[in-house]
This record gives C-alpha cells, structure tokens and sequence, in this order.
C-alpha cells in the first residue's frame, strides 16, 4: 500500500504514438516522469560528518556503515512517480568485501617489492577474477537497491564482464612487462615509444569499447523484479562520442599551449608561478574534458534504455553545466581539506537527477504492476554470500 | 487517510480500505535524517508517508542507532565538526607515525634487506648505471664511510657507487641499510662534504624511514579515501590534494630526523656539523631547488635555509 504525499501533477509531455491506432481502445499518451532529489546539504552534512568521525575513531572499521547510511540517505531522496528509492545492504558483508580487498592489495604489494615476478603473476590471477568481481558486485548493488518496496536485481555474463574492464586489467600487465622485451632499456631511458606509446595507443583505442559494454553490462543486466531493462546503444555511437571530446580538448590543449607561449616571458623569471599555472591548466583541461566525456556517454547510453516494454529512460546532462559542477566541487573540497565534500555530493546528485526522467506509454503503474512479488529470498541470501562491494 | 494508534493497534482509515495492525507485529525502519517514515509489515509489504510521521514518537524504531542519534542534535553534530579536525590532525601527525613505527620495529631485518637489494635492482635498471668514479677517491670515500658507520653502530650498512644519469647529484638510503651515492654527487663536494651526506643517508637507515615512509603513505591514502571518498571522479582527486601535500610534511619530517641524525654523527666522530650545511649548500648552487616560497609545502625536502640554520645550532658551544 503506497501513500502518496509527494505525487507531482504529471503531464503529457508528447503526442499519443505513433503506429497502430486502435479504433476501439484510445491510444496511450506518453507522459514524461521526471526524477527529483528531495535532499539538502544540512541535513546530509550532519550524517557525513558524524559518519567521518566514526570512520576515523574506528579507523576505518565504521566506513562500512557510514557507506550504507549516506546512501540510503541519498536513495530515499531520490523520487520518481510518486515514489521514493532504498537501500539495504548489509554493512557487514561491505566490511567483510573491504577486508579481502585489503589483505590481497597488501599481499600484491609485499610481493612487488620482494618478488616482482610473482607480483606480476598474482596481478595475472587477479585480472582473471576480475570480472567474476564486477559481476557479483553488481549483483550486490542491486538486490540492496529497491523501489516502492521491490528490489532490482541483476545478472551478468563473464564475457560481457570481460569486454566491460579487459583492457583496464590488461594494461598495466603489458607495461610491466614490456620492459623486459628487447626493444630497448625501459621507458624511461630510451624507446619510450615503443615500450609506452603502443600498449597506450592500445588502451585509448579500446577505452571506448570499454565503456560502451560497461554501461550495456550494468544496464542491460538489471530487471525491477520480473521486468528487464535493455540498453540499446550501439558501441559505434560511443567511438563517435569520445571523438567529439578527444577533438575538444585537444582544442582545449593546443589553445592552452597558444597561451602559454604568448605568456612565457613572464614565467621565466618566477618558476614556481610556472609550476602552479601549469598544473592549474592541466586540471581545468581534465575536468572539463571529463565531465563533457561523463554527460554525453550517460546521456547515450540512458537515453538508448528501455524498461520492459513502455517505459524509456530520458537524460539530458549538459555538458557545460556538469564542468563546471565539477570545477567548482573540485576547488571547493581542496580548499576546505574535505569538508565541502557532502555539500558537492549533494550538489551533483541534485543536478543529475534533475535530468533524468522516465518516458511511460501510458500508466506507470499499469507497465510495472505486473511483476512478480520478490520477498527477499534470493536477494538476502545473494548479499550474505557473495557479497563483494569494492568502491570506497 | 488517517493514522491512528490505539490500544496498541494501527488504524489506517483510507478512502476505501481499512488496515488494523497491531503495534507489536510491524517493523519501523531505522530513521536517517528527515527521510519518510517507513513502516515494514508483516507479509512483506510496506508503509511510507507523510502521515505516518505522527507515530514516530509513538513507535520506537528498531535498531536506533547511536550514529542517528549523534546526527540528530545539533549540539553533538557541532562538537563532531569540532572534533573532526582534531581527531584527523593527531591520527596524522602521531597515529599514524606511530603505528607505523611499531610495524616497522616489528618488521624481520631480513626482509627488509630482501626489499632493499630489489630495489637496487630497480634502480640499476631504471635510473642509474655502473660508476666511472676514480678508484682513489672511492678509496677515500669508503675509509671515511667505514670509519662512521663504525661509530653508528651499523656494520650490515653498505655504499654503493653509481653514476646517477637521469638523477643528477643524489644520495638514497634504501631499506636494509644500503646506500646509494651518485658519481655527480661525489664530484662537486669535497671529501668531507660526502662524508657529511652520508652521516645524513646512515641517519635514515638509523630511522629506518623508507619502510616508515611506505606504510605512513598507505595508511594516509586508505583513510583519506575513506573519509573523502565519496565525491567519485573528479572530486575525488581533488580531495587526494590534502593527502599529497601530508605526505610530503611526513617526508620533510623524517628529512630533519635524519639531519639530526647526522648532526651528532658528526660530532661523535670529531667532525662538524657545518660540514652537512656546506655540502646543502654547494648542492644548491649547483641545482636550483624549491626555495623558501610557498611551494616548499610541495618540496620533500626542508627549505636548504633551515637547513643550515639547524646546522649552525647544532655546533656545540666553544668550552
């Protein structure tokens, strides 16, 4: 039973569809239901703080359920028709994921400075694994997650999971060892190109790829209760995006150098004003250039998302906006040690859900209600067991 | 709808149904913040709204934790943002510092020397190639290294000559007591000025800072994460900011542990402590380095000036 304080008036933000008219029955109008966050910064201030402090004193045993607990807070804020999100992960197992993650970075890091080689091997083991992770962790997230008291779930294959992070674990396996091959010395004192710049010509071509069959993995794989969701982007359109933004900032950088070679009489004298300028500029080029590659990935590949048969997803991140979101969130918590942290987090949840929206043809209720009821079995079960959550 | 709680039975009077619970079969969700009350019951379904608020006082929660209560009076919320900084600002400077000198107290020598000889092969590898330096002045060198790692009470310490291409004029201690010093080093001070560098290098050895320095910065970055972790992506980065520029403060720390070090190494073997000032003098003339400005919070190193000054205090008064 559902009590609706918050509903919003909805309306029909199209004309009725295309296709199909049936004299007999009226054609459904689509109506557009926009998401809100109800949240406010004092409010999630006071919960982040307390949550720190618990943190620190505990020395990092409380991040658990400091975790849990400002997420909740931020899900229960998050409304869309009519109805607000939850979440309820089980800290324990949070913890019981953070403690494995830490004894195997701890292990991989007393090999690399003992044993290198079995450092690479181990780094080889664990790339393997990998994506089994990704997958259980998704899993977790989703059965923790509900909505109007259903909860989400989720369900992968390796494959998919493989394409989604390969490069990223493979990478980093192929500079290490690169070195060794008898092309020259190592990186830094000769043949740089070769034993750098291939394997990372490698990476940036892949990364798009990447990405794509991350969102498609995530998106695609999750189902509200008996109703799934599928993403429908084309990995061609994400190449195309990432080349919109590559070409962006490389603008962005060649109209940097521009001005630091009008401006380099004056940094001559002062180096340290060189120094700090310089890394001011990368910066703002990152962000920026990040933020503008986040709006339009997220607006691809949500807005290629369906769930079920009637409902899309609609999301319009402007990329303008979103840099300078972050540029601001980005000096406000280096310039506050930290504090201003729950107020960019507030910040950035507010404007992103306010682009996002679920296109309905016709009643939502009526699209969603024919799911089967889940009471909690295989959720529960599936994050007791398997739980593994490894984002901080 | 109403709500209503009598008898200890929950009456919800809507438009067209009528639900009676009683009080004690239902599950009232842990609050957090000012969230919608929502109220578990007992086949699995869910109450949420407005009105349910009015039983909040009359229905204790499950499980209210101490973190909500913390969150919910102002007064304690002030006092954990007036602890917050307190607590942080002691874990960095004497916490963590000294769990990891427990840990490294504890840490097999053995080991330690294991990590050492790789990391000399790292170095080999990397940065640094086989010595061009004149046997004569090696000769000298080593006597004077001897002689001063006698006093140290160090025999396992050893000296190695490189020629330091990509580093330029450099010393590093690394862990199990090897020592490092660069054929550019070596050239542009005179023999006493090394033997004053490697009175600084065998204080770090003495301190064992580079397995100090290891943990130190791991535990600094685990935390900050975190704590600060939560802003993804960019934020994120931006919050590491704090975390940098506090490992470098460690680094500069153990930077003056090590001079101090030195110091009375000097004395105890009949030399001047001037001598560690000259020699970071002569370094700095030949290599620019960071300076007294604002940037010396980005150095690893203390400023030079302070440096010597420390030096000078550090020569005992005429008898």
């Amino acid at each position: 039973m559902r009590d609706d304080p918050e509903r919003l008036p909805t309306m029909p933000a199209a004309p009725p569809w295309e296709g199909g008219t049936d004299s007999e029955a009226p054609v459904p109008a689509t109506q557009r239901h926009p998401f809100r966050f109800t949240g406010s910064t004092p409010e999630f201030f006071r919960i982040w703080i307390v949550s720190a402090l618990l943190t620190l004193v505990t020395f990092g045993a409380y991040s658990a359920w400091a975790k849990v607990r400002k997420r909740r807070y931020l899900y229960a804020h998050t409304w869309v028709a009519g109805a607000n999100f939850d979440y309820h992960a089980n800290p324990k197992a949070i913890l019981r994921s953070r403690l494995i993650a830490l004894v195997g970075l701890g292990a991989y890091s007393g090999l690399g400075l003992l044993a290198p080689w079995a450092a690479i091997a181990l780094l080889a083991v664990v790339a393997l694994l990998v994506p089994w992770i990704v997958l259980r962790a998704l899993a977790f997230g989703a059965a923790s997650s509900s909505y109007r008291n259903l909860r989400f779930r989720f369900r992968g294959r390796y494959r998919d999971a493989a394409r989604a992070i390969g490069p990223l674990a493979v990478w980093p396996l192929v500079v290490v060892l690169l070195p060794d091959v008898p092309t020259g010395k190592t990186p830094l004192t000769s043949g740089p190109w070769i034993s750098l710049f291939a394997p990372t010509a490698l990476f940036v071509a892949a990364y798009p790829y990447m990405v794509a069959w991350r969102w498609r993995l995530r998106l695609s794989g999750t189902a509200y209760g008996s109703v799934p969701l599928a993403c429908e982007a084309r990995t061609r359109a994400f190449y195309r995006t990432y080349l919109v933004v590559g070409v962006g900032t490389l603008a962005m950088f060649l109209f940097a150098l521009l001005l630091a070679t009008l401006l380099a009489p004056l940094f001559i004298a002062n180096r340290g004003a060189a120094v700090a300028t310089f890394l001011a500029v990368v910066g703002v080029v990152a962000v920026v250039a990040n933020a503008s590659a986040r709006a339009r990935v997220s607006n691809l590949a949500l807005g290629a998302t369906r769930i079920g048969e009637g409902v899309r997803v609609v999301s319009d991140l402007a990329p303008g906006k979103l840099a300078g979101l972050y540029l601001v969130n980005a000096v406000a918590v280096a310039c506050s040690l930290g504090l201003l942290v729950p107020w960019a987090v507030v910040r950035t949840a507010r404007y992103r859900t306010s682009t996002l929206a679920l296109d309905a043809a016709g009643d939502l209720d009526g699209l969603l209600g024919d799911v089967v009821r889940d009471i909690g079995a295989t959720g529960e079960e599936l994050a007791e067991l398997f739980a593994f959550d490894f984002s901080l | 709808m109403s709500v209503d709680l009598r008898d200890d039975v929950i009456h919800l009077v809507g438009t067209d149904v009528t639900i009676s619970i009683p009080a004690r079969a239902v599950r009232v969700r842990p609050r957090l913040g000012q969230t919608a009350l929502r109220i578990e019951l007992p086949d699995g379904g869910l109450l949420v709204g407005g009105e349910l608020s009015a039983l909040a006082d009359q229905l204790p929660p499950a499980g209210e934790g101490l973190a909500h209560r913390l969150e919910s009076h102002p007064g304690l919320v002030l006092i954990a943002f007036a602890l917050l900084p307190v607590v942080a600002w002691l874990g960095y400077r004497q916490t963590i510092p000294w769990i990891a000198r427990v840990a490294v107290y504890r840490f097999p020598p053995a080991i330690e020397a294991g990590i050492g000889r790789e990391a000399l092969g790292v170095l080999d590898q990397q940065l640094v190639g086989p010595t061009s330096l004149d046997a004569n002045r090696r000769a000298g060198v080593s006597a004077a290294f001897g002689e001063l790692s006698g006093h140290a009470g160090l025999p396992d310490a050893a000296l190695m000559y490189r020629d330091g291409t990509a580093v330029g004029a450099n010393a590093f201690a690394l862990p199990g007591g090897i020592l490092v010093v660069t054929d550019q080093l070596v050239s542009q001070l005179t023999d006493e000025q090394v033997v004053a560098v490697i009175a600084h290098e065998l204080g770090h050895v003495a301190h064992r800072h580079a397995l100090r320095a290891l943990f130190q910065g791991s535990l600094l970055v685990l935390l900050a994460n975190m704590v600060l972790g939560d802003a993804g992506g960019v934020t994120m980065m931006a919050s590491q900011v704090p975390a940098l520029l506090a490992q470098m403060r460690y680094s500069r720390d153990h930077e003056r542990e090590a001079d101090a070090y030195a110091f009375e190494l000097l004395r105890r073997s009949g030399r001047s402590p001037l001598l560690l000032g000259d020699a970071l003098a002569a370094l700095e003339r030949a290599d620019g380095g960071m300076g007294s400005g604002p940037l010396r919070y980005l150095s690893t190193h203390p400023a030079t000036d302070d440096r010597m000054q420390a030096a000078r205090d550090a020569v005992p008064p005429p008898e």
